[in-house]
């Protein structure tokens, strides 16, 4: 349990940090979590009669433990809700959806601060009204300083619920993270930064260098294409935290001892949208990485358990990581190279003396020395 | 055998981490920075509630000594032996922050 969550976080580190290609949440493909995996709300392209919505929802109806579906078309929009067991994944229903001439993809839940009043009574009130606001299926908050992070699942706009927002008494900004890989170097990170800041719709960029490219938390009502398209020119390429056109990563295990990657290729090429395919080895073992195309993860998956190979997505951390105060962050190889001398294996460890989590005594660490072996843990929730 | 966990600046300042909330549920809350005593002291509580980790925990001073001294952000692991010098240092996190090494080390090395 200890080291599962260490493990989850440090997981998504290591994806950020070597901006390798990334894997977005791959909930479906665990075992035991499927049902909340599958997500309920759905946004559909396609004709609009009542008689193709029909169509639609007698379509998906007869999945394997669809319970209800709802498809309307409103706002612009055809959404489509899925209540279920989770026996049906995604992608039968996105199958079920084409066969009857729609597109259908899930909708991601989206991250607004909101600025304003801490009190309780008023988070509340926030709470009723963007509940309200046409198209919002589900609101999260969560108080912080200076107002609320929510999240909202839903298709709605963002000038409506900014609207919402303000007779409520708050300043509603939406934020999203993406990855930007590149270079990591000062001038070619302050392009990146100068050219999104640029795009229509992006109100303020924060960033955080990493080896070979950043981090980036942006606000405002933009979108990855624009994004990725201002990036383009700075000699970057971007992607969402969570999105499943930035690369998708597993880790491989094959049934027989050496790993027979062209094999797995191969498997993997015969499925429809597969996109750039990618196998190599690092220090934790075989890894699959797959940039572009429109394949799920779980024909991924299964595309590869049909020829012999268990894969297991490197899962990130459900939610985005963002990153403001971009100030406050040193590029971490930078910080380490500077100081990677101090503590020195055959050397006595740099003493410290420091608050205890019960906040009122002093541990120093030469009190400890000579008793016992000590092992000492450095981290953070993040 | 003495663990130490060190709780220094966050790694990656406004994750969305969510934690059980106390009326059931969970309760989304956005990790802030940590430059502060009384902001750091919360964050490594929520840590140690989250993760259920008991083992004594110190928060890093106000201009992270303890992070600069060691290299240690944003996650590393270090051994020190009876003879008061330290016998393992894991590579800088995550990369580095391999549980297993520092196990097989232990296995070794402390009896």
């Amino acid at each position: 349990m200890r080291t599962t969550f260490v493990g989850r976080v440090f997981l998504a580190c290591i994806v950020l940090l070597a901006v390798m290609p990334m894997a977005y949440a791959q909930d479906t493909a665990a075992k035991g979590d499927r049902q909340s995996a599958v997500p309920r709300l759905y946004v559909a392209t396609g004709p609009t009669s009542e008689a193709d919505l029909a169509r639609l929802r007698a379509a998906i109806g007869k999945l394997a433990g669809v319970q209800k579906v709802e498809a309307r078309a409103e706002f612009g929009a055809i959404t489509v809700t899925i209540d279920g067991d989770g026996s049906s994944t995604q992608s039968l229903f996105a199958a079920a959806a084409k066969s009857v001439g729609f597109v259908l993809r899930p909708v991601s839940p989206r991250y607004y601060i909101a600025t304003g009043s801490e009190v309780e009574s008023d988070l509340s009130r926030l709470h009723m009204a963007l509940e309200k606001v046409p198209g919002v299926e589900q609101v999260e908050m969560s108080g912080r300083t200076g107002g609320a992070g929510v999240r909202i699942t839903g298709v709605m706009g963002y000038p409506t619920l900014t609207a919402a927002g303000k007779v409520a008494g708050y300043e509603l900004r939406e934020l999203a993270s993406y990855v930007a890989a590149g270079s990591s170097a000062k001038a070619d990170l302050d392009r990146l930064h100068a050219a999104l800041g640029k795009t229509a719709g992006v109100e303020q960029v924060e960033m955080q260098g990493l080896i070979g490219g950043a981090t980036l938390l942006i606000y405002g009502d933009v979108g990855e294409a624009a994004l990725a398209a201002a990036a383009k020119p700075a000699g970057f390429a971007l992607w969402s935290l969570g999105s499943p056109s930035g690369p998708r990563v597993f880790r491989i295990k094959s049934g027989s001892g050496t790993l027979d990657s062209e094999k797995l290729r191969q498997a993997l090429q015969k499925l429809e949208g597969i996109g750039e395919i990618e196998i190599r080895t690092d220090s934790d073992g075989p890894q699959l990485s797959i940039t572009g195309g429109s394949a799920q993860p779980e024909g991924i998956l299964a595309a590869a358990a049909a020829a012999g190979f268990t894969l297991r997505p490197v899962r990130t951390v459900a939610l985005p990581t963002l990153t403001p105060e971009a100030d406050r962050n040193t590029p971490p190889d930078y910080d380490n190279r500077v100081l990677e001398e101090l503590a020195v294996v055959g050397m006595p460890p740099p003493d410290f003396n420091l608050l205890s989590k019960d906040g009122g005594t002093q541990i120093r660490l030469s009190d400890y020395l000579g008793k016992k072996p000590i092992v000492l843990m450095f981290g953070s929730c993040t | 055998m003495t663990f130490v966990l060190v709780y220094i600046r966050e790694a990656h300042p406004g994750s969305i981490i969510s934690f059980p909330a106390e009326t059931g549920g969970k309760r989304l809350e956005i990790m802030a920075q940590t430059d502060s005593v009384g902001d750091r002291l919360r964050n490594l509580r929520q840590f140690l509630s989250l993760s259920g980790l008991t083992m004594p925990a110190v928060i890093d001073d106000e201009v992270n000594s303890a992070k600069r001294a060691y290299a240690g952000w944003p996650d590393r692991l270090y051994a020190i032996g009876l003879d008061g010098k330290i016998a393992f240092k894991s590579a800088p996190g995550p990369i580095g922050f391999k549980v297993p090494d520092l196990a097989e080390w232990l296995r070794q090395n402390v009896h």
